[in-house]
């Protein structure tokens, strides 16, 4: 059963990929171009770390740390589920009634329906200031390597339960979408600098009611040394897989609300 | 001249249409603003004597960063994806055959946004700027320079839009092209981070740039970081620079409307 999904999976978004690198320069010229702009946000940590080397306790490597954590998590949740944002329209023009007759999970045909080749463009920029910043963060061992990618899916899971989220609002009102941009906005600025540089009510917004900050922030201070000056408490830095499993659980009670409340888009 | 303020005020009429989208757009900038005052008041208060090194204080720095977002909202959209859409169908012939000026007829549409993100977004975005922070703004003759450079901004903004965009006549994609232009700007611009917190061999370079005329000096001349002398000295640069690429925006046109007839004939 499970099997038979992952080929199916596989041979759909292999096919998915293959439409999209029909044009070989175009492809390549795009994915360097997101590569090139996430690099551009390393860039600017590393630029004011040059006239302050720490910011609240963080150095300079930290704070690529954190930021290139985001940068991964990000990519794949493009790569992979950037049609969360799509959600919109694919119902307004009808195209989402294609997912519901098919004799296969609605959500497992809605994740397969896309594969966005820009989302590698971010993973490779993620990457290479990950490597950067972990060579100069003491202390690496397979075990914590491994943790790190658990830390990394569970962030894009995160990303990918919010971003859901929002757009199932659209099963109910059929518009909305646009809300999306003020999450796109949270996620790429707030994911960047430690959470202390924030006001209180920042803090608290960021943690418990948009936990975008357990995306690169909370855990990151797992991977360094110094683990004092963690906010409200120490225990937030293991939390991110659960955050994550209780978001995607959330969001699949969503999913499933609402395609019981959408009744398509036509007349 | 009739044809071109006719065009412009289709525009502002046709933009006015997505009330809901500008809410978004200003709530969004919100964020950013208050995103952009606290990441620089805690970097000034992380920073030993940076006030002195740099010569701008903690709270210049925040007037700069949010004025940065708000200064962002008035940069004419790209039109790359715009033309790469109309070379794909062929209808970008239609455009070439009117009876007017390329060049002037995009300036004209960029003109009717640029009205309408000064009375939509510029406006609400200042008053609630002024309303929730207390910042210095500038007076006089230093106000009339502001405003003067940011024309001049806007206009070396369009320039080079203008000039990515007729790039997209000759490679068809422009997605990707038209995103290193934006990184490039942010970057070399001071937008993201103001120029005299580069390292000084990077900063002398950006300094002859035209990018800085788009964020660093206009928004220098706000918190006063330029003044006197240097004033005229800055908005001299601006126009120079819209003079060059102007002349490089004519030369490329010139150059695609033969190569167009070529392919056409």
């Amino acid at each position: 059963m499970i099997g038979r999904h992952i080929k199916l999976y596989l041979a759909m978004q292999s096919a998915n990929l293959r439409s999209h690198m029909a044009y070989p320069l175009n492809f390549a010229i795009g994915v360097l171009s997101i590569t090139f702009l996430g690099l551009s946000f390393i860039l600017v940590s590393w630029v004011i770390t040059q006239k302050v080397p720490v910011i609240d306790g963080w150095s300079t490597y930290e704070l690529i740390f954190m930021t290139s954590l985001w940068r991964t998590t990000h990519g794949i949740f493009i790569a992979f589920f950037v049609q969360s944002w799509f959600l919109e329209s694919l119902i307004r023009n009808g195209e989402f009634d294609r997912f519901l007759v098919r004799p296969l999970n609605p959500m497992f045909s809605f994740a397969a329906h896309n594969i966005q080749i820009y989302g590698f463009g971010d993973m490779l920029a993620g990457l290479i200031g990950l490597v950067a910043a972990m060579v100069h963060i003491p202390d690496w061992t397979l075990g914590k390597i491994a943790i790190l990618l658990v830390i990394v899916i569970s962030g894009a899971a995160i990303e990918w339960s919010l971003q859901m989220m929002i757009g199932c609002m659209v099963f109910w009102t059929l518009q909305g979408g646009a809300m999306r941009h003020i999450l796109d906005q949270l996620l790429a600025q707030f994911t960047r600098f430690p959470l202390s540089v924030y006001n209180g009510v920042l803090q608290v917004l960021l943690t418990f009611i948009l936990p975008v900050a357990f995306i690169s922030y909370y855990p990151s201070y797992f991977f360094f040394g110094d683990r004092s000056g963690v906010p409200f408490s120490p225990v937030l830095m293991y939390l991110t897989p659960l955050v994550a499993l209780l978001l995607v659980s959330v969001t699949y009670f969503v999913w499933t609300k609402g395609l019981n409340a959408y009744k398509g888009a036509g007349s | 001249m009739g044809k071109y303020a006719a065009y412009t005020i289709t525009t502002l009429k046709n933009t006015q249409v997505y009330k809901f989208d500008l809410l978004l757009r200003i709530m969004n900038s919100f964020i950013l603003v208050i995103a952009f005052r606290e990441i620089w008041k805690a970097i000034y208060a992380n920073g030993q004597g940076l006030a002195l090194s740099t010569g701008v204080t903690s709270q210049g720095m925040q007037t700069y960063a949010m004025l940065s977002v708000i200064l962002f909202a008035i940069m004419p959209p790209s039109i790359s994806y715009e033309i790469s859409d109309k070379v794909r169908d062929g209808s970008i012939v239609f455009d070439m055959q009117k009876p007017w000026d390329f060049e002037w007829m995009h300036f004209s549409k960029a003109a009717g946004v640029f009205v309408f993100n000064v009375v939509y977004a510029v406006i609400p975005q200042l008053i609630a700027v002024l309303l929730f922070f207390p910042i210095d703004y500038p007076a006089g003759m230093q106000a009339a320079a502001f405003a003067v450079s940011v024309l001049l901004a806007f206009l070396l903004s369009f320039l080079i839009n203008f000039i990515v965009g007729m790039l997209a006549i000759l490679f068809t994609e422009t997605w990707g092209i038209d995103m290193f232009k934006s990184v490039i700007i942010d970057i070399c611009s001071g937008a993201m981070i103001p120029l005299w917190f580069f390292p000084d061999a990077v900063s002398r370079v950006l300094l002859w740039l035209p990018f800085q005329g788009i964020f660093n000096i206009p928004l220098s001349l706000f918190i006063g970081k330029i003044t006197g002398a240097a004033v005229w000295e800055q908005l001299a640069f601006q126009a120079v620079w819209c003079l060059l690429l102007l002349l490089l925006s004519r030369m490329i046109l010139a150059w695609i409307e033969r190569k167009l007839v070529i392919s056409g004939g």
